[in-house]
């Protein structure tokens, strides 16, 4: 049995490493398509309510919600489970995301666009809001948490980010005049969504992100080819990008995951995170009290 | 065991041991063939790395059908052990990592208790279908161990990191030490011997025991109690795949030693399950589904299949998954 040139050897490992390459960027391109079929879905953005029935659009403007009730909420369900190591520790879980509109009005420039309690909406959390929501508030709240943390269901927990009066937001919806004050809503195509931050923007950076991964991507690969076919085939140099492509094959797939995890639309965003003892904040109300040793 | 009856779902139970007590080392005397498919790996790779007219072919096809192959051994090494001595386990986990270049007690958290129960505390299976979506189905094959083998990891990684995980940690470290760095000296002994005929057979079938999950429950309903998996029922394919091919019944019953999920299939699957999830050879499934065909085939119900059968006594899946987290990670 004649044994395999290894120049064939090569080739098939070269295929092998563009093969994985082209495969992330194309699910890289996916992200980009979804992406921007979202921001069609959520329509353009107008400057005024004065527009016509039917139309979607994304409308900017402050929020006053009603009876107190906050205009939009969205919560992470999530269960925390204790760390080993010599810091006490609480590892959390995404278990559920949900959204909900309370409705109310949206000032619009002069005009007021009623918002009204919408079902399946879909509300897009400012990132730091949830951060500052998810912060272990007190001592205390750490200590039963990671008591309930060591057990078999964990330690169950939902993180509520609202958007309250006066909270400047972005809506995406259909506006009609049906009732004769002009009102948003979703429609069968793509729910209500009520966003902290512009939606476009937002979109238009996770693009950028996901072209700047397939340039990066295809360059490194392109670079270490180059040097794997540096003559003479197998020699120092050419091994050398044989270890450069074997560590791109390896290191390259976390990349197309991370990518495809930062382009979650915001009302499904990972929080995850972590509790530690020396994070727990110590309570306003008692300047003695400590974090936990 | 009377005559007639199923062998009970522990691996402990009474008529198993008596098999296992003719092997004082061995837990069961099926065992035999796992160890055989492992040596003839091994030996493979030895041949290839270190004999040059061994670097054929032949020998490379058979050396990546067998890391496929060792891949299968660690799956069901991982839900049980095959030796009765838990070190030797332990060191036996050690050379199946070595064969598949990944740790293989990794398998506990990412196969045994999130994949069996299709659920990552809320979120989906780290291996689930749907994290590929290419039109052409064969690039959703070919990608699906780019997404599924990070997510696995970085889940591994802080499952690992969870209260009470110290002896698997320290497992996990040992089968890493010695995966990547016997693969590492012999790299550095002869990169490209290495490279071509050791590490691409390693890759080969770390990576195809992952898209095996595409192919065993894509366009399955994995809400269902029995519709949730494709099976590929061929003896011959189920011999030497250590009856892997019987995927349902291993699913709801994983206590169970893989010799005898044949009789468990034929009792309690093959009455509640679509037809269509019975495959008879893999080999024409993969070519109709991958290569003849070239959209994702759509999806059926076929959870239909089990309405109107009579249930059969099996635990819930959260009751399952304790069980497993309880037997611990070394076993």
């Amino acid at each position: 049995m004649t044994p395999i040139p290894y120049a064939w050897m090569g080739i098939l490992c070269l295929g092998i490493v563009w093969t994985c390459a082209l495969l992330i960027a194309g699910a890289a391109l996916q992200d980009v398509r979804a992406l921007l079929a979202t921001k069609k879905l959520l329509g353009p953005k107008a400057t005024s309510a004065d527009v016509s029935d039917g139309r979607r659009v994304l409308l900017r403007g402050k929020v006053t919600g009603r009876d107190g009730v906050p205009f939009a909420t969205h919560t992470v369900q999530q269960v925390g489970r204790a760390k080993d190591g010599a810091t006490r520790a609480v590892v959390f879980f995404d278990r559920a995301f949900a959204s909900s509109v309370g409705g109310g009005t949206l000032g619009v420039g002069a005009s007021m666009v009623s918002v009204p309690t919408a079902e399946g909406a879909h509300v897009w959390p400012d990132e730091s809001a949830t951060r500052d929501a998810f912060a272990c508030p007190d001592a205390t709240t750490f200590e039963a948490t990671h008591k309930a943390s060591r057990g078999p269901k964990g330690a169950l927990r939902d993180v509520t980010t609202p958007l309250t009066d006066g909270a400047e937001v972005w809506i995406s919806g259909v506006v009609s005049r049906e009732s004769g004050a002009a009102e948003i809503r979703g429609d069968r195509t793509f729910p209500l969504v009520v966003s902290a931050f512009d939606p476009h923007a937002w979109i238009h950076g996770k693009v950028r992100a996901a072209f700047a991964l397939i340039v990066v991507e295809l360059a490194l690969l392109t670079i270490a080819t180059a040097v794997t076919l540096v003559p003479p085939a197998f020699g120092t140099v050419s091994t050398l990008g044989g270890v450069l492509c074997l560590a791109f094959f390896l290191g390259v797939q976390p990349f197309g995951v991370m990518l495809r995890d930062a382009c979650r639309l915001p009302h499904e965003r990972y929080l995850r995170g972590e509790w530690t003892d020396a994070t727990a904040k110590v309570p306003s109300a008692n300047a003695e009290a400590s974090v936990p040793s | 065991m009377s005559a007639g009856s199923l062998p009970s779902t522990r691996s402990d139970a009474p008529g198993s041991g008596d098999r296992a007590r003719k092997f004082t080392v061995l837990k069961h005397a099926a065992e035999i063939r796992q160890l055989g498919i492992i040596a003839t790996y091994v030996t493979l790779l030895a041949c290839m790395e270190f004999v040059p007219a061994c670097r054929n072919l032949p020998f490379l096809a058979a050396a990546c059908w067998f890391s496929f192959l060792n891949a299968v051994v660690l799956h069901n090494s991982l839900h049980q052990g095959p030796f009765q001595a838990t070190p030797l386990n332990m060191a036996w986990r050690m050379i199946l990592s070595f064969g598949a270049l990944y740790p293989a007690s990794a398998n506990i958290p990412s196969h045994n208790l999130v994949h069996h129960h299709f659920d990552d505390e809320g979120q989906p299976d780290w291996a689930a279908p749907e994290h590929v979506r290419f039109r052409w189905h064969l690039l959703n094959l070919v990608h699906f161990p780019n997404v599924a083998g990070p997510r696995t990891f970085a889940g591994v990684t802080r499952w690992a990191t969870l209260h009470g995980k110290t002896a698997f940690r320290k497992q996990y470290l040992k089968e890493q030490v010695f995966a990547f760095g016997l693969t590492g000296v012999l790299l550095v002994h002869d990169f490209w011997t290495t490279l071509f005929f050791v590490v691409i057979p390693q890759l080969y079938g770390a990576r195809c025991i992952l898209r095996i999950n595409l192919i065993q429950h894509d366009g399955c309903d994995t809400s269902s109690e029995w519709n949730h998996s494709r099976n590929f029922v061929g003896r011959g394919f189920n011999w030497i795949m250590c009856n892997n091919g019987l995927h349902t019944i291993h699913h709801n019953r994983a206590g169970l030693h893989w010799s005898d999920l044949r009789a468990w299939h034929d009792k309690e699957v093959v009455p509640r399950i679509d037809p269509s999830l019975n495959e008879p050879s893999m080999v024409l499934f993969l070519l109709r589904t991958y290569v003849f065909g070239m959209k994702r085939p759509a999806k059926k119900d076929v959870a239909l299949a089990e309405a109107n059968v009579a249930s059969a006594d099996l635990a819930s899946r959260e009751t399952r998954r304790q069980d497993v987290e309880a037997q611990g990670a070394l076993t």
